[in-house]
Order: C-alpha cells, then sequence, then structure tokens
C-alpha cells in the first residue's frame, strides 16, 4: 500500500482530534491493535498540540502543515508551525527524579519513546514521526 | 468525559469516563481542585473507563496529587487499565502515583 497526503489545518485545539483521525483512518488496512493506534495517536495529537500552542500561538491564521505517507509499511509524519521553533536537542528528561512532579515536558517524549524514529529540521518548526507497521509481526 | 464525584465515608471517588486530554482536563481539575478546596484529603480518582490520557491529562493528574498533598491529603487512582498503566508508567508517573486494582482497595488504603 502506497498513500501520500498532505492537509493544511487553521491552529486551533478543536482541530487536532479530527486531523489525527483522518491520518489513523488511513492505517485501518494494517488492523493494528488498538494499542498500537493508541501509541500513533498520542504522537499526533501531542506534535499537532505543540505546534499550534508552541509554533503558532494558538493563531487560527497561521496553519500547521501535516503531511503523511504510508510506503512499504512505514508511516512517516511531516508535522510543521510557522513558529521560530525550539530548541529540542536540550528538552529536560521527565524521568529524572527531580522533573517527575513538573507539569510540563513530557508530551516531546512520549513521542521520541512510542516512534521509531524522530528528528526535526534545524529550525526545530518541523517534527518528522517514523513508525513501522508492521512491526513486532 | 463524564465526571462523577461521590462521598464514601470520608474519601471523596470521582469516576471518569472517556478521555483525559487537553480539552477535557480542564474541567476534571476544576472539580477536584474545587472539591479538595472544600476539605477533601482522601480522594479516589478510578479510571477504569478511560480510554485515552494525553500529556496534559497527566499534568492535571500530577497537578491534583500535589494540590490534596499539599493540604495533607492523598490521591490514589484506582481501576486503571492497563494500556495507560503503560504509558503512564513510560514518563515515571508510576513512581509517583499510588494504583490500586479496585475502587474498594483504593478506599481503604488511606
Amino acid at each position: 500500500m502506497k498513500l501520500s497526503e498532505a492537509m493544511k489545518i487553521p491552529s486551533e485545539l478543536k482541530n487536532v482530534k479530527g486531523a489525527s483521525a483522518q491520518i489513523l483512518e488511513s492505517l485501518l488496512p494494517f488492523n493494528l491493535s488498538s494499542y498500537d493506534l493508541l501509541d500513533i495517536r498520542l504522537c499526533l495529537e501531542e506534535a499537532l498540540i505543540n505546534a499550534m500552542k508552541y509554533g503558532n500561538k494558538l493563531q487560527p491564521d497561521l496553519p500547521v502543515e501535516i503531511t503523511y505517507n504510508i510506503d512499504n509499511d512505514i508511516l512517516k509524519v511531516t508535522i510543521s508551525d510557522q513558529g521560530q521553533g525550539f530548541d529540542y536537542k536540550n528538552l529536560p528528561d521527565p524521568t529524572l527524579e527531580e522533573n517527575l512532579q513538573e507539569l510540563k515536558g513530557r508530551g516531546v517524549y512520549l513521542i521520541r519513546r512510542l516512534m521509531d524514529e524522530v528528528f526535526y529540521n534545524d529550525a526545530g518548526n518541523q517534527i518528522n514521526m517514523i513508525k513501522n507497521l508492521k512491526e513486532g509481526d | 468525559m463524564d465526571i462523577s464525584i461521590e462521598h464514601k465515608g470520608e474519601v471523596l471517588v470521582c469516576k471518569i469516563s472517556g478521555e483525559i486530554t487537553f480539552s477535557t482536563s480542564p474541567d476534571l481539575r476544576k472539580q477536584l481542585i474545587e472539591a479538595i478546596d472544600k476539605g477533601a484529603k482522601k480522594v479516589v480518582v478510578n479510571l477504569k473507563d478511560v480510554g485515552y490520557v494525553d500529556s496534559s491529562g497527566m499534568a492535571t493528574l500530577v497537578e491534583l496529587l500535589q494540590k490534596v498533598k499539599s493540604a495533607d491529603g492523598d490521591l490514589k487512582l484506582a481501576e486503571t487499565p492497563e494500556k495507560i498503566i503503560e504509558i503512564l508508567d513510560m514518563v515515571r508517573l508510576k513512581d509517583i502515583f499510588d494504583f490500586e486494582d479496585t475502587e474498594e482497595k483504593a478506599i481503604t488504603s488511606f
């Protein structure tokens, strides 16, 4: 199965679930477990929220761009915002003892744990997430 | 997300069904903080019917734990689905929350 799609959505948090649902729907032919779908959903929504909230400062006129493609059982999702980017190389580790009570900082960590590969562009305003859909077979 | 709050003796039991996310967690936060401000010190949050928790939802649970502990109380999570435990464990929240298999055990665990 080969698929390549792109969409632009206004930076309003009400659009997060619909966008992730559209991507998840395209994964139906893979018969992923509900647990795997939940993992992917979490990554998509965390990345979308970050792009809208911290990148585009929730300005509806600034769109978040999403491209996703599936090729050779590999899902690749790219989410870009219009912001200045962030210092993705120096994020605090939320699993360190001193950070366990923090109220922020778990989203990107979870994305990195749940996806097979995650990388940013140099500016830090575009995240690329890769997931092998046949993993564990 | 639906929230039901009831008092069982001196324990406040909050049952949640649905998803705890950036859009639903403010309501949970508001209702429980109100209850804690009114004096609830023993709080059980029953997650049996919760299918999804995002990082905002996790932050809300941490904030509620901090709030009740600062009032010399405690908060226990009950009947948490396996998948939710797995995700919470990934960010080591299992280290700061007490999990109980059943609501009854959670109520008697204070």
